[in-house]
């Protein structure tokens, strides 16, 4: 009897467990769909999965003798089991918030005839799966090829293929723990646009350490250099239990460490679980009913809005559109401003600080060349990591019903979202340039007579981004889209003309460097140049460069607003 | 060395690419609102069309990793021709690719 009610248990999770990935939109191996029969799709996908174990394996042999010399065994495998156990603590943060809390399916899930268990089971069950396929599949594959080149026992082989579901699960059972703790301290995390916030700003930091952190500690890049890097791994990783203990019974053979290992997983587990009966269930159903904030409008702030003229009203009401959600705040704002830690922060750090090469004061015949390409770098990056103007229209929704009724003329409206972007955009492009202007004036690496030099590069900043910023209008008033599910959604996307600007920004970049260490060259003494005559030919082009440029923008500027008028966010 | 791995990691992620939309059925969301409007045939050739692509891409892909990391063992010698074998098999299924995916739209279901 209690036998058969433990099998519809578990079929009764295995159920769900298909529920939720249907809802979740993940295909299903073997599905209807298949372009082949569904038993051979199975079966050709465990062939496939078994193919691929036998390559990893293979490779790993191959590789076993050239990684020797530089790294024991020992420490390469406890180093990939760190690296392994980080990676699915990662994408299990990443999963158990949109499994167990974002996904909206709970208040469909209640009256459903499941127990609260059941559907906590399920949903971690889906959450979990593809780490624990994936470690298995790397981490068997992987060390039983260099396993069986270095003649390992019969102790290394069935913790490998311990360590490899164990791993994954302690993973996934600390980020639940933390998750659920977490989400039940801090409430306010429970707002979604504050989640978008926080992961957004744990991204852009996350991005920015990596090019300080591996310019800070790289070593040049050897074979050497990246295997020390392995054996640091290697050594915290003594830190972690269950690591340690495993290790222990692989290489030493101590049969006590394998228990403990899968103890400690099933203690984590364990008190997982115990944490979640407590508290996921007040907290995700906090969660289903949230509603917008609202701020009674007074009076004195409508007769101050009257005074203003309606492009400013209009520019007024863009800028408080623009700052309504968190993601646009990442997105339309941090991204313009955050571009030169990117770009920056890697040439002033370690190994490559390049500036260090350079003379000072810099008074190179190449200096307007210098800063055209600095201006074009800096308004390509602003307006590239910027949402605002790419998606101006798309952002007013349902909400450009109410104002294709106001008696607004459509070349206001379009003037004011493009004065608010170029405000944003050039305080990420303008102003860098010329606060670098001043410090590089205050610094003496420039003297103050050369530094119009900066001006001329703000000015072709200004320029550009004016170009850009009419190009990404017109793109999104040809193609708007009104009707979407989430702000987060419109948020993220960026648009063709954005990626181009951001590629070209990165090429200019390359460009501005390849002039600065070409004015190294020109510097010397020796080299025998007629200096002047370049001068004067560079001076000529710059001149020539900004007036093309000007020309331009005031053509786009012109002709953007009349594409505009004619497209689907026109005011009827 | 380092980006001979790295495009093996390329290869199998574009192989494994194909793999699911034969095993799936489901291409991106975005092809799939492209192919909404196909007839069945012309969908399901699509989509064969995708994976084929993909399948063949990746093994290009992995076959010239490993002639560059044959070449660097000094295991090969003058790699040029063999080198160049996998770049033609990716654009005639390029081109391949192109002929039938424009022909996908306008099949019909019998």
């Amino acid at each position: 009897m209690s036998k058969q009610k433990t099998t519809g248990e578990f079929s009764k999770v295995g159920k769900l467990i298909f529920v939720l990935e249907k809802c979740n939109g993940k295909a299903a191996i073997g599905s209807s769909e298949a372009l082949i029969s569904p038993k051979a799709a199975k079966i050709l996908a465990a062939v496939s999965v078994i193919l691929l174990n036998v390559i990893l394996a293979g490779i790993a042999f191959l590789l076993e003798p050239v990684m020797a010399p530089y790294i024991a065994l020992r420490d390469l495998t406890n180093s990939l089991m760190m690296l392994m156990l980080l990676f699915s603590l990662l994408l299990s943060v990443k999963n158990i918030v949109s499994v167990l809390y974002t996904s909206d399916d709970l208040s469909a899930l209640m009256p459903m005839p499941f127990s609260a268990g059941q559907i906590v089971v399920a949903k971690l069950a889906v959450s979990i799966k593809f780490p624990v396929i994936f470690s298995f599949v790397i981490m068997n594959a992987t060390f039983l090829g260099l396993g069986i080149r270095a003649g390992m026992g019969a102790a290394y082989v069935i913790g490998t293929v311990f360590s490899s579901i164990l791993i994954p699960v302690t993973g996934m059972a600390i980020a639940t723990l933390l998750m659920v703790v977490i989400f039940k301290i801090f409430g306010f995390i429970r707002n979604r646009d504050v989640m978008v916030l926080i992961s957004g700003i744990l991204t852009l930091l996350l991005t920015v350490a990596y090019p300080v952190f591996s310019n800070l500690f790289g070593r040049g890049g050897s074979a050497h250099a990246a295997m020390s890097v392995l054996s640091a791994i290697s050594d915290i990783s003594d830190s972690f239990v269950n690591i340690s203990f495993m290790s222990r019974f692989m290489f030493d053979g101590h049969i006590a460490g394998l228990f403990i290992s899968i103890a400690v997983t099933l203690a984590v587990v364990t008190l997982m679980m115990f944490v979640v009966k407590l508290f996921y269930f007040s907290t995700a159903l906090s969660m289903q009913n949230t509603g917008a904030g609202k701020k009674a409008v007074s009076k004195s702030a409508l007769a101050n809005r009257k005074q203003a003229g309606v492009k400013k009203a209009l520019t007024a009401y863009e800028a408080k559109n623009a700052r309504r959600n968190p993601s646009y705040m990442i997105y339309g704002f941090a991204m313009t401003f955050m571009w030169p830690l990117f770009f920056g922060l890697p040439f002033f750090f370690g190994n490559n600080a390049i500036f260090s090469e350079i003379k000072l004061p810099f008074h190179s015949a190449v200096a307007p060349l210098a800063a055209l390409f600095l201006g074009l770098t800096a308004s390509c990056c602003a307006c590239g990591f910027n949402i605002l103007a790419g998606t101006a229209f798309s952002r007013e929704g349902n909400a450009i019903h109410a104002l294709r009724t106001m008696p607004v003329d459509f070349k206001d409206y379009y003037r004011s979202k493009r004065n608010f972007a170029m405000w944003i955009c050039s305080l990420g492009s303008v102003a860098y340039v010329l606060i670098l202007g001043v410090v590089c004036a205050v610094t003496g690496v420039v003297s103050v007579g050369s530094s119009w030099f900066f001006l001329y590069g703000a000015c072709i900043s200004f320029l550009c981004n004016s170009i850009i910023i009419n190009c990404l209008l017109v793109h999104n008033a040809k193609r708007p889209v009104f009707h979407w599910d989430s702000e987060t959604e419109i948020s993220r996307k960026l648009c063709w003309i954005n990626i181009v600007a951001i590629i070209v920004g990165f090429v200019m970049y390359f460009v501005l460097f390849s002039v600065i260490f070409m004015s190294l060259f020109l510097d010397k003494p020796d080299v025998a140049l007629n200096k002047d005559k370049i001068t004067a030919i560079i001076l000529i082009v710059s001149v020539l460069f900004v007036i093309i440029l000007l020309a331009i923008a005031v053509a786009v500027d012109r002709c953007s607003v009349r594409r505009a008028e004619k497209s689907p966010a026109e005011f009827e | 060395m380092f980006f001979s791995i790295v495009m093996i990691a390329l290869g199998i992620y574009t192989i494994f690419y194909g793999a699911k939309i034969i095993f799936t059925g489901k291409v991106s969301k975005k092809e799939e609102a492209k192919i909404s409007a196909y007839s069945q045939k012309g969908a399901r050739t699509y989509k064969l069309l995708n994976a084929g692509l993909s399948i063949v891409v990746g093994l290009c892909i992995i076959a010239q990793s490993i002639i560059n990391i044959l070449e660097t063992q000094g295991i090969l010698s003058d790699t040029f021709i063999y080198l160049m074998i996998p770049w033609v098999i990716i654009l005639i299924a390029i081109v391949v690719y192109f002929i039938v995916a424009a022909q996908c739209k306008n099949m019909k279901d019998q």
